[in-house]
């Protein structure tokens, strides 16, 4: 259990992410703050609440955790929580989506240190989530298992990919794999619902096999509890915890709004989430 | 024994060995099928090294590596019939550390997963390797379904990959391992049918392979359709026209260097390729050349149509690259000169 001050301290780190990550797309012109901002606390609480076994200092030990951000156009996000976890040196947020800046629009392996994959097409991480898992399992070198957690969109969801995997994690038994799918109910075209339904999402992941969590996704008491939950976990199936999101969360102008996935930021919207 | 769907002098035995599991490959034969003689040095390699890592997709059996799951247990992957998602769990391997093989019909492979192969592989540069198996146009009772006209421009347009195309055996054997220790993700494009040695000639890491001696026409190819080059050459020279011949089992990188010092002595640059027009070997050296050292260079391909469905032979001619076909459009174009 968190107590209220860890909770407390979380809320303001998902903040200043927030504040982070308004920032970068105001400099940049363009980018995703719908997904971005719906899928901060879920970034926060895994990275800064002593779930994930990753630190710049472990960068490719065999025995660290992993996190594969196969929803891409959330990398804004993961770009301030490792700038703030000290990965890179945090002046680098400005350069986002900048002439030959490693901060590219979408993640690419290997530019910054903390990035695990190259993301951008959607429903490829969660293949490369399950084939590092499987190693991790297969040769796990001392007594830890190390845990992939796999970032996805609700949008995601419409591809294929993302069901052949399903299919794969479970008949590997992949019970050191963890999705993490951020439920914004908004893609490109419209609310998910309408442009491709794909609830009810706990039903499909439990009848592959898979144990599945539905929680608030900006709670952080509640995903806190669904990680240490898979943390936990002792049996043989890879879990999924499905986060009900608002997109856009944290910036009312924008929140829950369709055309919150790709909004312009600019410093209107720096003002108001700075008032917050 | 030989089928129907094998090359040789005669095609006469009607059985296909499509779908038999067992390894029909003899090194001291000098008669092979490349998927046989795949599977023979692969097991080797793959149980040697704890690097490696087989992923299939269900087509096992059609590699004859099926059995090898009980060789390397841990290192034995099956994803099924899913190339999208098995493309990444190979891109996972490799980021975990290991060196992940996967192998698949060529059409499938690059086709299906190419989107996958280019990010999550190419673009990440993670060292992946490919085995496009039953490429180009002799995998022909199948239909065009199962053939692949489009793998090289698919793959070439890839950067960070290397591209393998052994004509025999004996190529195989020598790249084999260089494909598989190279540090680049690579793709190595084997064939369907039974095939002879074209030359006991050494094999240079990275160098177009002199057969005979270069003339001022000379005759360039790569994995099965270099099978043809000798018995086109004995031909032509019966006709009176001697050619050299050149086999490029190293696609990409591709050797520049050494490709215009051969058009230095060459006139016209045949490359004859069980591929379509666009995107093979024969677009890839015509624009090198054309920026280097311009000569003619014509391409012998698919000529941007599908395959049909028969013996390999039939298929072949049906696209005009049988031996027939590619004879006449040689000397018509060395009449027009």
């Amino acid at each position: 259990m968190l107590s209220k001050r860890k909770i407390l301290s979380l809320q303001n780190t998902s903040k200043r992410i927030r504040y982070e990550v308004i920032k970068m797309l105001s400099l940049s012109g363009s980018g995703h703050p719908g997904g971005s901002l719906s899928s901060a606390d879920l970034l926060t609480n895994l990275y800064f609440s002593n779930i994930l076994k990753f630190n710049k200092k472990n960068l490719r030990s065999k025995s660290r955790d992993l996190v594969i951000l196969s929803a891409g156009h959330y990398c804004p996000t993961l770009y301030a929580i490792l700038a703030i976890k000290k990965f890179f040196n945090i002046k680098l947020l400005k350069n986002l989506r900048k002439f030959k800046s490693p901060l590219l629009g979408h993640p690419k392996l290997n530019e910054l240190p903390g990035l695990e994959n190259s993301g951008g097409s959607l429903g490829q991480g969660i293949s490369i989530a399950c084939g590092y898992a499987l190693m991790a399992k297969n040769f796990k070198q001392k007594s830890y298992l190390p845990k992939v957690y796999c970032i996805m969109g609700d949008g995601e969801q419409n591809e294929g990919q993302v069901w052949e995997a399903a299919l794969f994690a479970a008949k590997y038994n992949l019970n050191n794999l963890c999705a993490i799918i951020d439920i914004n109910k908004i893609q490109i075209d419209g609310r998910t619902k309408d442009i491709m339904n794909t609830e009810p999402l706990h039903k499909k992941y439990m009848s592959f096999n898979w144990r599945a969590q539905r929680i608030n996704g900006h709670s952080h008491r509640s995903i806190h509890n669904a990680l240490k939950s898979f943390v936990n976990y002792k049996g043989n199936k890879p879990t999924v915890i499905l986060a009900d999101t608002v997109a856009g969360k944290g910036l009312p102008s924008i929140e829950n709004k369709v055309l919150a996935h790709g909004a312009p930021i600019n410093s209107a919207h720096l003002k108001e989430i700075s008032k917050l | 024994m030989k089928n129907s769907y094998d090359y040789g002098q005669n095609d006469s035995v009607k059985e296909s060995n499509q779908i038999s599991t067992n390894l029909d490959f003899n090194e001291k034969n000098e008669y092979n099928s490349i998927r046989d003689a795949y599977s023979y040095y692969l097991t080797k390699l793959l149980i040697d090294n704890q690097k490696f890592v087989l992923v299939d997709v269900d087509l096992g059996t059609v590699a004859k590596t099926l059995d090898f799951k009980n060789k390397i247990s841990k290192r034995y992957v099956q994803s099924g019939i899913s190339e999208q998602n098995a493309v990444g769990v190979a891109a996972g391997i490799a980021q975990f550390g290991k060196v992940p093989i996967i192998q698949s019909l060529a059409v499938f492979l690059t086709g299906r997963a190419f989107d996958q192969i280019r990010e999550s592989i190419s673009y990440s540069n993670l060292n992946v390797k490919l085995v496009g198996l039953h490429s180009g146009f002799t995998l022909s009772p199948d239909g065009a379904t199962h053939q692949t006209g489009e793998d090289l421009a698919l793959m070439s347009s890839l950067p960070n990959f290397e591209i393998y195309a052994p004509a025999d055996h004996l190529q195989l054997k020598k790249i084999l391992p260089t494909f598989l220790n190279s540090k680049k993700p690579g793709y190595l494009r084997l064939f369907f049918p039974k095939t002879k040695i074209i030359s006991k000639k050494k094999i240079v890491n990275k160098r177009i392979q002199i057969i005979k001696k270069l003339k001022k026409i000379n005759l360039l190819s790569y994995g099965v359709m270099s099978q043809k080059l000798n018995e086109i050459h004995m031909e032509l020279k019966k006709r009176g026209l001697e050619v050299g011949i050149l086999n490029m089992p190293f696609i990409k990188p591709i050797n520049i260097s050494q490709l215009i010092k051969i058009s230095k002595k060459t006139k016209i640059l045949f490359v004859i390729e069980d591929h379509n027009q666009y995107g093979g070997l024969g677009s890839m050296i015509s624009q090198i050349l054309s920026e280097n050292f311009p000569i003619k260079v014509i391409s012998i391909n698919s000529k941007d149509k599908f395959g049909t469905t028969g013996l390999p032979e039939e298929n072949l001619n049906y696209l005009g690259l049988s031996k027939k076909k590619i004879i006449k459009k040689i000397l018509r174009y060395v009449k027009k000169k």
